[in-house]
């Protein structure tokens, strides 16, 4: 495909790593990598090259994940890498609420507003975040560390009481459900002194842990307990 | 049951059920759940028999099953409990699913706002892969099946099945029209199976005690069990299972009853896409069939309990900006519609409707007739659901006349 690019900074090492993390390193400069004077005297292209198209979103993950943003530079490296026309790309990107293609801070705080969590007091939590961490999505300086804030619909912890969900750009990246939830935890979860907080989620040896969570009750006659 | 490890699920009989699936033949795992006439539990309520029969006897090759994790109906938690307390179990469903339609690729998808969920699938996927319970021979039984995780990013339309299948395929989620449907042209254009977590969980359980029996629990139409996401002004919100036909009043009794013993006001079932009912509802069965003779839906199971302290203009004015940020925009309808209710209900909170309240609670029955007429998918159709039950019960107290003051001719 004869995909024309528009971005004006290319993608940076990070945000390449960040696709190649999913991708595996490019063949050659049909696919993004460099080129090289083989490359002239053949032609990649056509099914093969656009049957990758599925990875799309999993790419787009890595690199929200790796950098905190969709830059147009990483989304144009994207494109080259999958075969996929850039308007479709950023029409993909733009699509889903968890994909910036603006300058973010690192920590985006999703607070949920949503029924079940407003009967729980989630439009006070609101007021004390604006009031904390500024109006929201208000973006402290450019691209990098940095807490903002934006409500969100709902984050499937109606159980708990009202709550958030921390979306962590960085070497270190991860989400974190936080319900009940709280504006004094957000700094608490992305402190230095416990870098492991977030990362902790994903691991497998939390997920034993139990901690999280209410459990499932029955009430079948003759079922006993969970 | 330690939901990390593969071996205390089988200590606890786990992947027994995949090995009855085998030794009955997909036609029989088919049979059993035709026998058990056990319905979706995502929403809609379709036979799951029908769906994996077509995909089955579908000539077309490859087959690809899919299990609907992207839980986003609001209200909904029933997903997540299941999938961070037995990942396992969802594996061994979808693999039983795999293996009666025919499919030797399967897809999870999971929304992305759930990452204890999504870290414990993959961990226990991992797990299974290493011990031949996915792979190329699936327990030395002569089958391949394997699944990959997929994360959504945020969109609740993902959650409708056409919409998720494009997410799968690295495009903006939006609905397709129907049909064909999924068993005919689903996922990559091929024959696909689609269940929701719960509806799939419950395929091991009819493989245990039968067919026949599992259609024994629960009312004649409403077989089984069915979970509900109990929240909102209750004594302990949770998630509660129950056989069909219990009441609604059993429910929220079970929960511990509306907190601090206020009155009820009202009860939004199903979710946002659902319906409110009023204390004279709390003895209808929660059955599907219960429901729809009192207009309302089960839904995803949620059971929003709403005392009188509760700000219902503005509850209604949040689902009405809920669905005018998560309506994709494809179709003119839901595009359209959502934004003009959302703008409604702000004219009649702030008692400066057009014309008269009365005008604008028939615009509002407009809106709703042609947005479920017309819209593409289920967003569109139950769009509006929501506030029409809210007129329906007097929720909403349009100010007097307002406005030009003038009552139409």
């Amino acid at each position: 495909m004869d995909l024309r690019l528009g971005a004006a900074t290319p993608a940076t090492d990070d945000e390449r790593a960040a696709v190649a993390s999913v991708l595996g390193p490019p063949a050659g400069g049909w696919d993004g990598g460099e080129r090289t004077a083989a490359d002239a005297h053949v032609a990649f292209g056509g099914h093969a090259a656009r049957a990758r198209r599925h990875l799309l979103l999993p790419v787009l993950h890595a690199v929200q994940e790796r950098v905190g943003w969709i830059s147009p530079g990483a989304l144009d490296h994207i494109c080259v890498r999958l075969t996929v026309a850039p308007a479709e790309a950023y029409g993909v990107a733009s699509f889903y609420a968890l994909f910036r293609t603006s300058p973010s801070s690192s920590a985006v705080v999703h607070v949920c507003d949503d029924v079940a969590c407003q009967v729980n007091g989630a439009e006070q939590i609101c007021e004390q975040m604006e009031h904390r961490f500024g109006a929201e999505g208000t973006v402290p300086g450019s691209n990098g560390p940095g807490i903002t804030w934006q409500r969100s619909p709902c984050l499937g912890q109606c159980d708990r009481g009202s709550a958030a969900m921390i979306q962590h750009a960085g070497a270190d990246p991860g989400r974190l459900v936080l319900a009940p939830f709280g504006p004094d935890q957000v700094r608490s979860a992305l402190a230095p002194a416990q870098p492991a907080t977030v990362a902790s989620l994903l691991a497998p040896a939390a997920a034993a842990g139990g901690a999280r969570g209410s459990g499932l009750a029955r009430f079948l006659p003759g079922g006993g307990g969970v | 049951m330690d939901p990390g490890s593969l071996d205390s699920y089988r200590a606890a009989g786990g992947y027994e059920m995949l090995r009855r699936a085998v030794s009955l033949g997909p036609q029989g795992v088919i049979r059993e759940l035709k026998d058990a006439n056990l319905l979706g539990r995502g929403g809609a309520a379709f036979p799951t028999a029908v769906k994996w029969e077509a995909v089955a006897s579908n000539p077309v090759r490859p087959h690809y099953v899919v299990c609907n994790a992207d839980e986003s109906e609001p209200g909904t938690f029933k997903d997540r409990v299941l999938m961070e307390q037995d990942p396992f179990a969802l594996l061994e469903a979808i693999t039983i699913m795999g293996f009666a339609c025919g499919a030797e690729q399967g897809y999870l998808y999971v929304r992305g706002e759930y990452p204890a969920a999504e870290a414990r699938l993959r961990h226990a996927a991992d797990q299974a892969r290493s011990h031949g319970f996915l792979g190329a021979d699936v327990m030395g039984e002569g089958f391949a099946f394997d699944l990959e995780v997929r994360r959504g990013a945020g969109a609740y339309i993902a959650g409708e099945e056409t919409a998720l299948f494009n997410s799968i395929e690295g495009k903006r989620a939006e609905p397709r029209n129907k049909p064909p449907f999924p068993a005919q042209s689903g996922l990559f254009g091929k024959p696909t199976g689609i269940n929701n977590v719960e509806t799939l969980l419950c395929v091991p359980e009819i493989l245990s005690i039968g067919g026949p029996a599992f259609a024994a629990i629960g009312t004649e139409n409403s077989t089984g069990t069915r979970l509900f996401c109990l929240s909102g002004c209750v004594e302990h919100p949770g998630l509660y299972e129950f056989e069909f036909g219990v009441t609604l009043r059993q429910v929220i009794e079970a929960a511990g009853g509306v907190r601090g013993g206020r009155p009820l006001r009202a009860v939004l079932l199903g979710g946002a896409a659902g319906s409110f009912v009023g204390p004279d509802a709390l003895d209808t069965p929660l059955t599907f069939e219960g429901m729809r003779a009192i207009g309302a839906t089960l839904g995803s199971g949620v059971v929003l309990v709403l005392d009188d302290t509760v700000d219902m203009t503005g509850l209604l004015r949040r689902i009405a900006q809920f669905f005018r940020d998560e309506s994709c925009g494809q179709c003119v309808p839901c595009r359209v519609g959502t934004v003009r209710q959302e703008e409604l209900l702000a004219r009649l909170a702030r008692g400066t409707p057009l014309g008269s309240a009365r005008q604008e609670l028939a615009l509002l029955d407009d809106i709703s007739a042609v947005a479920r007429d017309a819209s593409i998918c289920g967003l569109g159709q139950t769009a509006v659901s929501a506030a029409i039950s809210a007129v329906r019960l007097g929720l909403i107290e349009a100010n007097g006349t307002g406005g030009n003051g003038k009552e139409p001719a």
